[in-house]
């Protein structure tokens, strides 16, 4: 049993991270019409100011990421103004290419800015042997245990949000259709800038929290970013949990698989598996199939 | 089937979740035949050709058919794109062409079946591949030039008018040998003078082609004029089958459309 | 000369027989320094990305299909092209076969998951794909030997009673004569039925349908065509540069590939070529010299460019010569009429005279030039000083009315300044009417004394 503790508590972690940026990416796919390929680009080009903040200007951790999340904001707002909104007449897999830009960018524009150096940033809350405790045989630690919960916590209230307030109904309404909406009188534009801003802030808190167990390079949320997308067909682009189901199911199944299996082959059983998946249920696990109107 | 008949729809039911869009509708048509499908929007016309031609599968009823070969099938046994081997082709109510292709490429499109070269031999272009290409071009020439759009036929299908886009789709549905047309609204989003000739175009095509022709089009006008016999329908369902002049009178054509109501023009009008 | 012309014009695969004559010479520069070593070298991996993107091509621009497994597949088919080559058969023509027809059959498999996966969720379903490849090659050492990778030689090839190993510049050349092949497939596959097929396909699923489109064999088609040159791509990389790891086959090659693909330009097979040369080439050839300190400095310079190229130009960079030409005829053809015209004439004359004419001609010539172009510019002066005087009259009028009008009543203030606007653009646009006309007179003038 301590095992599959473990195994639990390491997934809900990894999948804690997974789904903050595969919501990110949902929700950009449902009120831009494009899958954002720069999900993980933009977390770790901010993930790039928070280390700066607390490594050349000496801050704490905490604001230093606070700060980061506010140019994460900026980053997602500049984004939809000058880049996604100009093109919103082209098509979707131009839109995609543009986010696939996008990264290339992001990644020539790291070093220019912060040095070809890779950094680091320290957890929110230092792991040592006092700052853990066993739960059913397994260790979990404070900082596992905090970032597990804001995740948690930021999920639900976005969805308390989505699904209780007015500017969760326009989000919603923009999602489904677009031009209907503006019609209406749904601020759509506001809603899109809005989506790019969360989600902006989203994959940067991802990318803060995984950077401790690695450092901070251009790099660092390539895993991430596949994974996320990973966690989006397995839970259909068609909801907003959809995904961050499917982030928590990724993590799980492929720690497992990686103990109990074999820890070079798990990923690939799993992958493997959700190909198959997919196959059969070609929208993931909660999206509906639709009619196709000749 | 009946000898005159090249098309029976007998009992055709089709239900999307709860709602009946097609409740057991029959109906025929004959050989070198005009026929108009009539109903008021809602009425279930479009799902009609949908299930005929096999993009929708129906859930009850059978699509006899007599093939080029004047051979009966039903059309429920035969897949989509096998349906236009047997000589039916259709139209679409929003048209759908290939924008970046020329005009001639698009109506090539149409003879896709009639080419007997393989993939391989495409990648060497031989000379079997060259000659066919050659002819079945001839053959799309002279139905452009039929249709007087032989001048436009290097032009991308791009920033055409919208009636020379309407005519790019018969002409594509020409290129099979067609025994059956169905147009899906080929008179919308026309201005008069286009729709006159257009009901032109379309008896003349019958005359030329020897095929039947089923349409859907809310132009009262134009179908009137032009249908030797109109299907009414609505919600689905059956209302009556018979010539212009007889459709115009029948009670049950006129409720439907009217519902009762004095000031709404009558249909012709 | 002019047969050569005469056979580009009709045969539109000549040219790429051309293109790869002039790139197969490159080798020759080297050797005789003109050209550096790298340079060739450079050129070689943007031929062999050539050929990868077109298959990609014909995945996303045709078929309209997005494949993010792209560079999977170039890393499978450098490993399984020295598996066949070290444990079947060590000859290149034998060992590229087999590998393509395994590739092939892999993308059958993808192209039958493509059927029922769509769109976005294809994409990442190649995603997946990718990554296993990359897991494999990280891990299976038999057959890829791992992070240590693998090293092969020139391409061999056995004759009736000898072996023939190519050296590098060979190999170049044959990397060439493949791409140019290639070239030329594509060209006859997308102006086929199969072709038209294909986008019929990807433009309107339910209108090929209806035409007897199978949309299960053109997706397998375009799947297997893209592995099969994704997979070349590989069997040509490790040929070339006879060492392979699996370091640059992930994600983000896979989406360079995607680049080269757009900027280059949709459905374009030369279009193509220039955005393998765009975005691997330039930066690699130009900027790494100037922005030394930044070698990460390509990224940002492919990452704008396909940004812009789709937000302002999505035909693609091949279709600047196009465009390029389109303004010349629009706004600087005019201008230059008169003096061509009076070029052409004086040609004709010059045919026709005398050998001890000519020098008088062409001093004639020269100042008749000279007269037609200060003959213009008077009337252009002309011109200009009634245009400005219009302008001019105008802006009185209304100032004159605006003063008029009561301080209050804003709306007639805004009408007239509407009205001064209309009336403005209307005088410019007699003005550039007027301007053209008279580049127009001069050319009829001089056709007039030619005639007479």
């Amino acid at each position: 049993m301590d095992i599959f503790f473990t195994l639990l508590f390491s997934s809900l972690e990894t999948g804690s991270v997974y789904a903050l940026a595969a919501l990110g990416i949902v929700l950009i796919f449902r009120t831009s019409k494009t899958t954002n390929f720069a999900q993980g680009s933009i977390g770790t080009l901010n993930a790039f100011v928070a280390a700066m903040l607390f490594l050349s200007w000496d801050m704490n951790i905490w604001i230093a990421t606070l700060l980061a999340m506010v140019t994460a904001f900026i980053t997602g707002v500049l984004i939809d103004r000058f880049i996604i909104r100009p093109a919103s007449k082209a098509n979707a897999i131009s839109k995609q290419i543009i986010t696939l830009g996008l990264i290339m960018v992001i990644i020539g524009i790291i070093p220019m800015l912060f040095g070809v150096d890779p950094l680091s940033l320290p957890r929110f809350f230092e792991v040592n042997a006092s700052t853990q405790f066993d739960v059913f045989g397994a260790r979990i630690s404070y900082n596992a245990i905090f970032i597990i919960s804001l995740s948690l916590g930021l999920m639900g209230f976005l969805f308390w949000f989505l699904q209780y307030t007015k500017w969760g109904l326009a989000i919603r309404v923009t999602a489904s259709n677009e031009i209907t909406s503006r019609l209406m009188g749904v601020p759509t534009r506001t809603v899109t800038m809005a989506s790019w801003a969360t989600a902006a802030m989203f994959g940067t808190l991802a990318a803060i929290i995984v950077a401790p167990s690695g450092s901070v390079n251009s790099l660092m949320m390539v895993d991430v970013q596949v994974n996320a997308f990973f966690a989006c067909v397995l839970g259909g682009f068609g909801t907003f949990y959809g995904a961050v189901v499917g982030a928590y199911l990724i993590a799980f199944a492929k720690s497992s698989a990686q103990f109990y299996v074999s820890d070079i082959w798990g990923n690939v059983y799993v992958y493997l598996v959700i190909l198959l998946l997919l196959y059969l249920m070609p929208n993931g696990l909660f999206g509906k199939k639709q009619l196709k109107k000749v | 089937m009946n000898k005159n008949n090249v098309l029976e729809v007998r009992n055709l039911t089709m239900r999307f979740g709860g709602l009946v869009a097609v409740n057991d509708l029959s109906f025929d048509v004959r050989e070198q035949e005009i026929v108009g499908i009539i109903g008021p929007n809602g009425a279930g016309k479009t799902t009609v050709f949908n299930c005929i031609t096999q993009f929708y599968k129906d859930d009850e009823g059978e699509i006899w058919f007599r093939n080029n070969d004047n051979e009966e099938v039903n059309l429920n046994d035969v897949k989509v794109t096998d349906v236009i081997n047997h000589g039916l082709v259709r139209t679409f109510q929003n048209v759908e062409l290939v924008r970046d292709l020329s005009i001639i490429d698009n109506i090539l499109i149409g003879a896709h079946n009639q080419f007997k070269t393989n993939v391989f031999q495409h990648l060497f272009n031989g000379r079997g591949v060259r000659k066919e290409e050659q002819a079945l071009r001839d053959k799309a020439m002279k139905i452009l030039t039929f249709l007087k759009l032989d001048h436009l036929k290097d032009q991308y299908a791009y920033g055409q008018p919208y009636g020379v886009l309407k005519k790019i789709e018969i002409a594509r549905t020409l290129m099979c040998n067609p025994k059956v047309i169905i147009l899906d609204e080929p008179a919308a989003g026309l201005n008069d003078r286009e729709t006159d000739e257009l009901s032109e175009i379309i008896e003349q095509i019958r005359d030329e082609y020897q095929c039947s022709i089923v349409l859907i089009e809310h132009d009262m006008g134009f179908v009137m004029d032009i249908c030797d016999r109109i299907c009414a329908i609505n919600f689905g369902k059956f209302l009556a089958m018979d010539t212009p002049q007889k459709i115009q009178s029948n009670p049950l054509v006129q409720e439907a459309y009217l519902g009762g109501d004095d000031d709404v023009e009558s249909p012709g009008s | 000369m002019t047969t050569i012309k005469q056979l580009l014009k009709t045969n539109y695969p000549a040219r790429f027989i051309l293109f790869g004559v002039i790139l197969s010479l490159l080798p020759i520069f080297s050797e005789i320094g003109v050209l550096q070593n790298s340079t060739v070298r450079l050129i070689g991996y943007v031929i062999i990305f050539t050929v990868v993107a077109l298959g990609l091509n014909l995945l996303l621009g045709f078929s309209g299909l997005v494949s993010l497994g792209t560079a999977g597949f170039m890393g499978f088919g450098a490993y399984m092209f020295v598996f066949i080559s070290t444990n079947v058969f060590d000859g290149f023509l034998v060992a590229m076969l087999l590998t393509l027809v395994i590739a092939g059959l892999l993308g059958a498999v993808i192209g039958l998951l493509s059927l029922k996966v769509e769109g976005i969720y294809l994409a990442i379903a190649t995603l997946f794909i990718g990554e296993i490849f990359l897991q494999i090659f990280r891990n299976v050492d038999w057959f890829t030997g791992g992070f240590s990778g693998m090293r092969h030689h020139h391409p061999t090839f056995n004759l009736l009673f000898t072996e023939i190993t190519l050296t590098r510049n060979w190999t170049y050349v044959l990397m060439v004569l493949i791409m140019v092949v290639v070239m030329i497939m594509m060209y006859h596959l997308v102006h086929s039925r199969t072709g038209r097929a294909l986008m019929a396909m990807s433009r309107s699923e339910h209108a090929a349908q209806a035409m007897g489109v199978s949309i299960l064999k053109y997706r397998l088609i375009a799947f297997i065509f893209a592995t099969v040159l994704a997979t070349l791509g590989g069997v040509l990389y490790i040929s070339y540069f006879r060492f392979v790891d699996p370091s640059p086959w992930n994600l983000n090659r896979s989406l360079f590939i995607i680049a080269m693909v757009v900027v280059g330009g949709f459905k374009s097979i030369f279009g193509t070529a220039l955005g393998a040369f765009i975005i691997h080439g330039i930066p690699e050839l130009y900027l790494k010299d100037i922005f030394s300190g930044n070698p990460e400095f390509s990224y940002i310079f492919a990452g704008i460019l396909i940004i812009v190229v789709i937000m302002f130009y999505p035909n693609g960079a091949i279709y600047v010569g196009y465009d390029v030409k389109k303004l010349y005829y629009k706004h600087v053809y005019p201008r230059r009429l008169p003096y061509i015209t009076l070029k052409q004439i004086y040609k004709q004359n010059l045919a026709t005279a005398a050998d001890d004419a000519k020098k008088q001609l062409k001093a004639t010539y020269k100042n008749q030039r000279q007269e037609l172009r200060s003959a213009i510019g008077a009337k252009l002066e002309q011109l200009r000083a009634k245009h400005q005087q219009c302008l001019a009259d105008i802006k009185a009028t209304y100032q004159a009315a605006i003063a008029a009008a009561p301080d209050g009543d804003q709306t007639k203030r805004q009408l007239l300044k509407k009205q001064r606007q209309v009336a403005l653009s209307e005088c410019k646009q007699q003005h550039r009417i007027d301007k053209l006309a008279i580049y127009r007179n001069a050319v009829t003038e001089l056709m007039v004394i030619d005639d007479e």
